[in-house]
């Protein structure tokens, strides 16, 4: 096919997205059947010409200074010019700037991880990756189990979706994490305030969103392989990714990961039993059954094993204090190890999803999505009998979720249905923390996008009605299980306005009114939460949470500093918080403070994100962010406990100069400032809040050209003064230092 | 948009028969990790028949209802005791005996006796496959006349090898904490 054609002329114009400006410097690559083509630099227009390209089928990729990478597909069959767009900042939402088209209010919104900072470091928790947005933070239970807190919103007011359906275990408590592989997943969006509507759950206070990608390069094996270790902890990983074109542009998709750690180290000695093993494995299958009709077949498995601090299992409120005024935890012993002992978790996840669309006439379209997911979790811990084989802890959930939702330029309406069955498994000798229970969830949609006074105006209405069947274990002799049965609705109603559209400044407003049905946990939980010897309880009592919220979002662009700065309120009423109630509980372990959910007639959180980004030269860019936030219950006027301090953080990124083959070289310093968290009352911690710290990390990312791919290198340090601190956002602050310093090396090939 | 809402229909009413579709009740859990009572019986050892008994017990474990102390017999100063500590699970029918859970685990476990105020003198009389104390039988030396506090704590994995603790000092025996009992104990003239 024309392969002596090759007369054809192609211009690639490189562009910044968010700002519009051309990019020079960026490296234009195309590859076809016959090898890598011979690679340009974009000049001061941002355009690279190619000539004497044959017919054919090219993958093209550019590359630039801290930009993410563009892959594309094409056939080339006659001269050609094209303008690519490179996400240049962390700023990369309102692509708005540069296109008269109309965008989606929701997708400005959304906050996308920024694909590099995703690979370099998707061996952390997931809610760690996400940290990167300004205003998210994660509570902590050691090192390998985080929880993501949206600007102070956590657990039961926030959402976390696999491939979006609603991830099992949030309600489990705070000392599980949403147990997702970062590596299985091309995608972390962060939703800041309102979510659309449409999501199934967090309509409170954001949602965190893990995606996988269905669109397919062409229709040969690609793939990847990573690999990397860490030295803080020992730990290795490897994930493997395979996908295929089919000619009906489907494909088909197969990852593979395993993460393996040990012991982590604290400035001064290793934490013992903090190891960790994670394995998963998802398949993603595409298949365009006529021009209208495609469906996503979707399967996630995923299973870790987590060791938890030996030091940090306690009995009763005296252990806690005497692990509190030790310099060093119990049980510390000066060795490394692997070894997952007891207590530890177990926890399996199996997620199946399909999505089916159907384009209908008029640009409409109808989508009819399924899933259901099995959660299996077990925790084992020290049990008096000396049965440690016997988990202390025995769940298993399931939930189907099915969803129909019709869609028209911007405007969606849908009915979703969901069913959770959460049982606890007999034999554990323990009474569970959580009762069984069944829920059924009904919820419709509709939200919409309008031009109205030269304004783009969205908005979304939503109405969720909840059945509860929960079986409470009454503390009675004998002991009596109960039936309660109740329901709930709760709505939302929200709209977002973009005040301000012009070149160089955006200004959007949101606002949102919730009606947040209270969980399972919050009504019925009972029992002994480990770690900090506190005594749980639910209250069945309680009424829906009330939320008004409001966000300013505005994006400047002056010369070479793009501007992105937030400010945002909630409003509560009647929120719903476990706090410690003052009683003492005396038994025959020991006094045990009691915490309970009770609900403050008035609350408020309040504060601010900022991230600016300033090039001040070509080989160098300036990056600060900064986090503020005042959280306060009103009606009774005392600080909202456990939330995030405020801190700061600015970053260096210096392009390196080529060495030899070494290419696409950036060195970046990060400095993190973390303020002591002031907001509080003594009677509302166990222990005072621990002093405001500072830390230092660098790193350089690089790339080693190959005959037809690359090997990208990134090298990691983190806390690079090996600096001694406590987080006060970590439920081991009690009785451990944080992690000391981490050097990490991870490589990948795209193949 | 008619398919849409057609579809939704459908969903719908799914959802109402879906709802009629409920859980059954669980049986009620058997809780085998309680402790409801701790007993420490003291003999005179010169004279049998007269013997001390100590009792703290706590129905619901952590539930609400409060533990109950009483104590039979009196402590006489100048009395050498032998002391025994008898554990049970009365919400099982008969009474679990927790003792033989211990004792399986020995080297898991120790009793510490703490005293405040009151001159009472506590020393080992059983011990661990190590060698160790467990602390379930002992010797307690009545002083002289005094009131106070006594504190009867059985730690699960102390360290025993650190210092003082197979004295029975508790300050450097860490572990976690299976039973803290408080009794107010009066050694009489």
């Amino acid at each position: 096919m024309g392969q002596d054609e090759c007369r054809y002329r192609v211009e690639v114009k490189v562009v910044d997205k968010s700002s519009g400006r051309a990019l020079s410097d960026a490296f234009v690559v195309f590859r076809s059947e016959r090898g890598r083509g011979p690679g340009k630099l974009t000049d001061k227009e941002g355009v690279a010409v190619f000539k004497g390209l044959c017919e054919g089928h090219y993958h093209l990729s550019i590359t630039h200074f801290g930009c993410s990478p563009f892959d594309g597909f094409f056939l080339i069959r006659s001269d050609t010019s094209f303008t690519a767009m490179l996400s240049h900042s962390v700023i990369e939402l309102p692509e708005v700037l540069i296109t008269d088209n109309r965008r989606s209010l929701e997708e400005v919104r959304m906050k996308a991880i920024r694909t590099e900072i995703r690979e370099r470091q998707q061996f952390k928790p997931i809610a760690d990756i996400a940290t990167s947005v300004p205003g998210v933070q994660v509570l902590r239970t050691g090192g390998n189990i985080s929880k993501p807190i949206i600007r102070g919103m956590n657990a039961q007011r926030i959402a976390v979706l696999n491939h979006g359906m609603v991830q099992a275990g949030q309600q489990w408590g705070n000392d599980h994490a949403p147990e997702i592989s970062a590596f299985i997943y091309d995608s972390i969006l962060v939703v800041r305030g309102i979510s659309p509507v449409h999501l199934p759950a967090g309509h409170l206070g954001g949602a965190m969103l893990a995606g996988k990608s269905s669109a397919f390069a062409d229709s040969h094996w690609h793939g990847s392989y990573a690999a990397g270790f860490e030295t803080n902890g020992r730990g290795h990983w490897q994930h493997l990714r395979l996908d295929k074109g089919f000619a009906d542009a489907g494909g088909i998709r197969l990852d593979a990961a395993f993460k393996r750690s040990g012991d982590m180290h604290t400035p001064n000695y290793y934490m013992r039993n903090t190891g960790m093993q994670e394995w998963s494995a998802g398949l993603l299958w595409k298949k365009n059954f006529t021009p209208v009709w495609n469906t996503v077949l979707n399967v996630d498995f995923y299973r870790t094993e987590i060791g938890i601090l030996r030091g940090a299992h306690i009995g009763n409120v005296e252990d806690l204090k005497e692990a509190m005024s030790r310099e060093i935890p119990f049980f510390t012993r000066d060795e490394f190890s692997y070894h997952i002992d007891l207590p530890r978790q177990e926890v399996m996840h199996l997620t199946l999803s399909s999505k089916t669309k159907i384009h209908l006439r008029n640009q409409s379209e109808v989508q009819v999505d399924l899933g259901a997911q099995i959660n299996d979790r077990k925790e084992f811990d020290f049990r008096r009998s000396g049965e440690n084989d016997r988990p202390a802890l025995s769940l298993y959930q399931w939930l189907a979720f099915g969803e129909v939702k019709y869609s028209k330029n911007f405007n969606q309406l849908g009915i979703q249905y969901s069913i959770t069955d959460n049982t606890n498994l007999p034999g554990t000798g323990i009474l569970p923390l959580i009762p069984d229970y069944l829920s059924h969830r009904a919820s419709l949609y509709y939200s919409g996008q309008k031009k109205l006074w030269q304004k783009e105006v969205s908005w979304g209405l939503r109405y969720d009605r909840v059945y509860y069947q929960a079986f409470p274990i009454v503390r009675s002799i004998p002991l009596e299980v109960l039936e309660d049965v109740r329901y709930y609705g709760g709505f939302t109603l929200n709209s977002t306005i973009n005040l301000i559209q012009r070149k160089n400044f955006r200004l959007d407003y949101e606002v949102q009114l919730t009606n947040r049905i209270p969980e399972i946990n919050e009504l019925f939980s009972f029992g002994l939460h480990q770690g900090v010897a506190g005594i749980e309880e639910g209250n069945s009592e309680l009424r829906r949470e009330k939320a008004f919220q409001q966000h300013v979002n505005s994006l400047v662009h002056i010369g070479k500093v793009t501007v992105r700065a937030d400010a945002y309120g909630y409003l509560f009423g009647d929120f719903i918080n476990l706090e410690p109630t003052g009683e003492l509980r005396s038994t025959i372990r020991g006094a045990f403070p009691v915490f309970a959910y009770r609900q403050y007639d008035r609350s408020l959180v309040a504060g601010a994100d900022a991230i600016a980004e300033y090039q001040i030269t070509e080989q160098v860019g300036l990056e600060i962010k900064s986090a503020v936030l005042y959280a306060h219950h009103l009606s009774e006027q005392k600080p909202i406990a456990w939330m995030p301090a405020n801190r700061a953080e600015a970053g260096f990124r210096i392009k390196l100069p080529e060495v030899q083959r070494v290419k696409s070289g950036e060195w970046r310093i990060h400095v993190l400032m973390v303020d002591r968290q002031r907001r509080i009352f003594e009677n509302q911690d166990f222990m005072p809040p621990p002093p405001g710290y500072v830390l230092f990390h660098t790193g350089v990312d690089f790339s080693i050209p190959l005959k037809k791919n690359y090997i990208a290198v990134s090298i990691l340090m983190e806390n690079a003064l090996n600096k001694r601190y406590r987080d006060f956002l970590n439920r081991w602050k009690y009785f451990s230092d944080e992690t000391g310093i981490n050097i990490s090396v991870s490589l990948r090939y795209k193949f | 948009m008619k398919k849409a809402l057609l579809l939704a229909g459908v969903l719908v009413a799914n959802s109402v028969i879906f709802t009629s579709c409920t859980k059954e009740k669980p049986v009620v859990p058997k809780e085998n990790e309680l402790i409801t009572t701790l007993i420490l019986t003291l003999r005179n050892e010169a004279v049998p028949s007269d013997s001390v008994v100590l009792r703290f017990f706590d129905i619901d474990g952590m539930g609400g209802i409060p533990p109950v102390v009483s104590q039979e017999g009196e402590i006489r100063a100048g009395t050498l005791y032998n002391g025994f500590i008898t554990l049970l699970d009365e919400t099982q029918d008969p009474p679990g005996d927790v003792n033989a859970d211990i004792l399986a685990t020995d080297v898991d476990h120790q009793f510490f006796y703490l005293t405040d105020g009151v001159d009472l003198e506590f020393t080992y009389r059983d011990f661990d496959r190590n060698g160790r104390p467990l602390g379930l039988r002992m010797e307690v030396k009545a002083g002289t006349p005094s009131a106070g506090r006594l504190t009867i704590i059985l730690r699960h994995y102390p360290d025993k090898a650190a210092p003082g603790v197979s004295a029975g000092d508790i300050t450097n025996a860490g572990g976690s904490t299976d039973i803290q009992a408080d009794f107010d104990v009066e050694v009489l003239p």
